[in-house]
């Protein structure tokens, strides 16, 4: 083909792709949240090294490329425990890769970050220099010229730099999602699944099932057998289970399956879909690869596919190498762009700080192009002498060591700082002595016998004596098992172990702003739920708790708006603003309630007062009644002529004890209702001395009366009182002993307890338990009285702010107190 | 949801990690197609179809 025409198609091509970004970056959204775009931009594992490496390898080491796709398949199995969770956690702390997670979940420590970084850039540089290699060859092979593999590498190297500098980082988002760039990836993976396709129809229709027949003829049964021997099943198991690592710990892989992840629920389509879009990828790839190894037997292996679609004409090699193409830019692309965003966090961001922001996307520019490369000097160095699929391995490996700390970080609390970098550390060294040494030494950088002065056990691509074993799969068992194994050793000596310290540190920021806004008893509280706690999902329910906390104090709204500054960076000023705003609002409305509370009181208050008025009123008239109703009868009798003179004088002398007991009744009744209405007088001293004698003389006509004696026993004393009402206390009481003593009733005058004490004492039967409780209640009356004497004298002893109680003795004893000083007072109101 | 991916997974295993050398053989089998890619993509095919139901039920 002409080259100038090559390079047009290519460049053709790339516009297309960033058309298609621009638009999708404009109005691609539904296209974007679609599940299939996820599905296929999944499908940037499918790179240079599975368009124009599978055949190759599938046509010198028979099925074992399949491997590289049955280990996605497997992890995609686990999805709902392994994707969705870290989907969950990668939105809920916004990670944007495996390190930040290393870096979270290991005690928010930078150093991890930073190693996880490096290495990755590292490591994936013979992954990247694979794709700038894959892209020159098919050019350097379909335009027919003859120049240095190197050249056109460069060239390749920085067309794809440019192309991920306009694609991935034309500006910054903050959630460092790019809706065009998915769209473009998915694009590309769909044109990879067409041009597959489109090659197997052509070998299918073409050549049917000959060259399986032919392969077998020409003795090449090896390739058509399953892998042989222990080796090669460990082979099998081995590279299936490092493709199932490098699928979840891939940059780009994480990159379009969690960061662009704009839906969880397009998991469930991608479970199913996608490992049979690697299947359909891989149906072709083994006619390809036959055919190529008995058609083009000059062509080197990673060019069959070239080769083959050649035979079919111009448009088929042109579709051919675009599919190949789309693999290797979707790849660089977004590799790139991953890798740039975890050096930008991990490496650079100590320099950076928060001054040198606006120049992060130069930075990130920067990064892109240096990595590009890299790659190239990697390639210059040592891609010369490997195969495609060759360098990609050495890759997953490299990819593979944050397996230890990432999945043991998920899933297992005693895992710790220390042992994540002593495994990580163990691992990259493993991995450099075992992959990389090697890579250097076959490509001659390295002196070509350095193998031979090693001692056998200590040998690369065989430690411990290992024979026979593929060198990748080696340096894969071999990698891993240092890096678990260091992993588990220094996290079990640490005991007792620390709490998971990515954990513990968002638990401090929680905690902080329960302080902040609750108090240090809700920081306690937190801490000691944290504490009985413990589960895979600790964290959420810390920051449930929390929430609850805050919720109960500032409202639910403002409490989830805290809870995401907490961890997100939402900013925190208007988000406190916010706070105080409710609280206030909270405290008027606690007042509010309070008041409306005690208005409520009074009003139940008010509402007994009347209840017990009109009781009052009832019983009032039906006191009233009772004599009326005597007194109407006598006069009825008295109007009759026939009544005797004897008769007569008999009912005239009751009519005027009616009449007589009414007019008491009428009294009291109005002496009540006078408490009632209280005159507001102030107090005045009083002789209590000479009070109790006027009380005494006042009663001595119902004494003679009665024939009972009256004795006093008096202490001078003086009070701030008001008079006439003390004295309506002692005669109410006099009159009461009276009505109940047998022969003589005792005044008693004296200071005690801070108190005056006028003791009243009779000799009667005294007051039977059962009624010690009514005998203070109006009309409560079990000796003939009015039943209101006693009840009128509590009111008013009490309004004097003294006391009235009945005492425990032989007979009555009523005692009334009133205070020596400062009694009339605001104790005076509670007997209102 | 859970149990049964990790069912599926377990299944995974054994579909596409046994010592595959022990059950085929040959290198030609029917229509002239290997025995063992043949097995390989069926065994795929039907994993996915698992999948997909799985997928599907809540």
């Amino acid at each position: 083909m002409n080259p100038e025409a090559l390079l047009a198609g290519f460049f053709l091509y790339l516009g297309l792709l960033f058309l298609l970004a621009r638009l999708g970056e404009e109005r691609g959204g539904r296209l974007f949240q679609s599940p299939w775009t996820y599905t296929l931009s999944l499908g940037v594992y499918a790179t240079a090294w599975t368009f124009f490496g599978s055949a190759g390898w599938a046509a010198t080491s028979g099925p074992l490329f399949l491997t590289i796709y049955l280990g996605p398949t497997l992890a995609l199995a686990l999805w709902p425990l392994l994707h969705l969770r870290l989907l969950r956690l990668a939105r809920a702390h916004r990670l944007t890769s495996w390190a930040d997670f290393l870096y979270l979940r290991y005690g928010r420590d930078p150093l991890l970050g930073a190693v996880a970084a490096g290495f990755l850039v590292l490591g994936l540089l013979p992954y990247l220099a694979l794709q700038l290699k894959a892209i020159a060859q098919a050019f350097l092979f379909l335009s027919g010229e003859v120049r240095p593999l190197g050249d056109v590498a460069l060239y390749t190297a920085l067309c794809l730099a440019f192309f991920t500098v306009l694609f991935g980082t034309r500006r910054l988002d903050p959630t460092e999602r790019h809706p065009g760039l998915v769209l473009a990836v998915a694009f590309e993976g769909g044109v990879k699944l067409f041009a597959m396709l489109v090659l197997g129809l052509y070998a299918l229709l073409g050549h049917g099932a000959e060259p399986f027949r032919e392969a077998v003829r020409r003795g090449l049964d090896p390739l058509l057998l399953p892998p042989q021997g222990l080796e090669g099943h460990l082979a099998w198991t081995g590279l299936t289970f490092l493709a199932l690592l490098a699928f979840l710990f891939l940059p780009r892989q994480f990159h379009v399956a969690v960061v662009e992840n704009t839906d969880e629920r397009h998991l469930a389509l991608a479970s199913w879909a996608f490992p049979l879009y690697l299947l359909l990828l891989n149906l072709p790839i083994l006619p390809l690869a036959l055919l190529g190894r008995l058609h083009h037997p000059e062509v080197p292996p990673d060019l069959y596919v070239l080769a083959v679609a050649r035979e079919g004409g111009a448009a088929l090699a042109f579709l051919a190498f675009l599919g190949g193409v789309s693999a290797a830019t979707a790849m660089v692309v977004v590799e790139t762009l991953a890798l740039s965003i975890l050096v930008s966090h991990h490496l650079l961001a100590p320099l950076l700080r928060r001054q040198a922001l606006g120049r992060l996307l130069l930075f990130r520019r920067g990064t892109v192009l240096a990595v590009l490369l890299l790659a190239y000097l990697y390639f210059r160095l040592a891609g010369e002498a490997y195969a495609l699929v060759g360098m990609g391995l050495i890759s997953f490996v490299a990819v593979a060591q944050l397996a230890p700390a990432g999945l043991l970080g998920l899933f297992w609390q005693g895992s710790t700082r220390e042992g994540a970098l002593a495994g990580l550390f163990g691992g990259i060294l493993v991995w450099a002595y075992t992959l990389l040494l090697p890579a250097l030494v076959r490509s001659g950088w390295l002196p070509q016998d350095l193998f031979a002065v090693l001692p056998s056990f200590l040998h690369p691509e065989g430690l411990f004596g290992v024979r026979g074993l593929d060198p990748v799969v080696h340096g894969f068992l071999a990698s891993l098992l240092a890096n678990t194994g260091l992993h588990l050793l220094v996290s079990l000596r640490q005991t007792p172990s620390p709490p998971p310290s990515g954990r513990a540190g968002e638990e401090e920021a929680l905690a902080d702003l329960l302080e902040r806004f609750l108090g240090p008893e809700a920081r306690e509280n937190l801490r000691a739920y944290a504490r009985t706690f413990k589960g895979p999902d600790k964290a959420e329910r810390l920051a449930e708790r929390a929430e609850a906390l805050l919720a109960g104090a500032l409202g639910p709204a403002t409490a989830r708006l805290l809870l995401l500054s907490a961890t997100r960076e939402v900013p925190r000023e208007a988000v406190e603003a916010a706070a105080r705003e409710s609280q206030r609002v909270r405290a008027y409305a606690q007042a509010l309630e309070a008041a409306r509370r005690e208005l409520e009181a009074a009003y139940r208050r008010l509402e007994e007062m009347d209840r017990l008025k009109d009781e009052f009123l009832a019983t009032v008239s039906h006191e009233l009644k009772t004599p009326l109703t005597a007194v109407r009868a006598l006069a009825e009798i008295l109007a009759q002529e026939e009544v005797g003179e004897e008769e007569r004088r008999r009912f005239t002398a009751l009519l005027a004890q009616e009449a007589a007991r009414l007019s008491r009744l009428v009294e009291e009744i109005l002496a009540y209702t006078r408490l009632e209405a209280r005159p507001e007088e102030p107090p005045a001293p009083v002789d209590l001395e000479a009070l109790a004698r006027e009380a005494l003389a006042l009663s001595e006509p119902l004494a003679r009366e009665r024939g009972l004696r009256l004795e006093a026993r008096l202490q001078p004393l003086r009070v701030q009182t008001h008079r006439d009402r003390a004295l309506q206390v002692l005669l109410n009481l006099l009159a009461n002993a009276l009505r109940h003593a047998r022969s003589r009733v005792v005044l008693e005058l004296r200071a005690e307890a801070g108190e005056a004490r006028f003791r009243v004492v009779d000799d009667g039967p005294g007051v039977p338990e059962a009624l010690r409780e009514h005998i203070f209640a109006p009309f409560h009356s079990y000796a003939g009285g009015t039943g209101l004497g006693l009840a009128i004298a509590r009111r008013l002893a009490e309004a004097l702010g003294g006391r009235l109680f009945l005492e425990d003795g032989e007979g009555g004893v009523f005692v009334f107190a009133l205070p020596l000083r400062g009694g009339y007072g605001p104790s005076a109101d509670r007997g209102r | 949801m859970k149990a049964r991916s990790l069912a599926l997974f377990l299944l995974g295993l054994l579909l596409f990690a046994s010592p595959f050398a022990l059950f085929f053989p040959e290198p030609s089998g029917p229509g002239g197609l290997p025995p063992f890619y043949l097995y390989l993509f069926l065994a795929w095919a039907g994993f996915v179809l698992l999948l997909f139901l799985n997928a599907r039920r809540p």
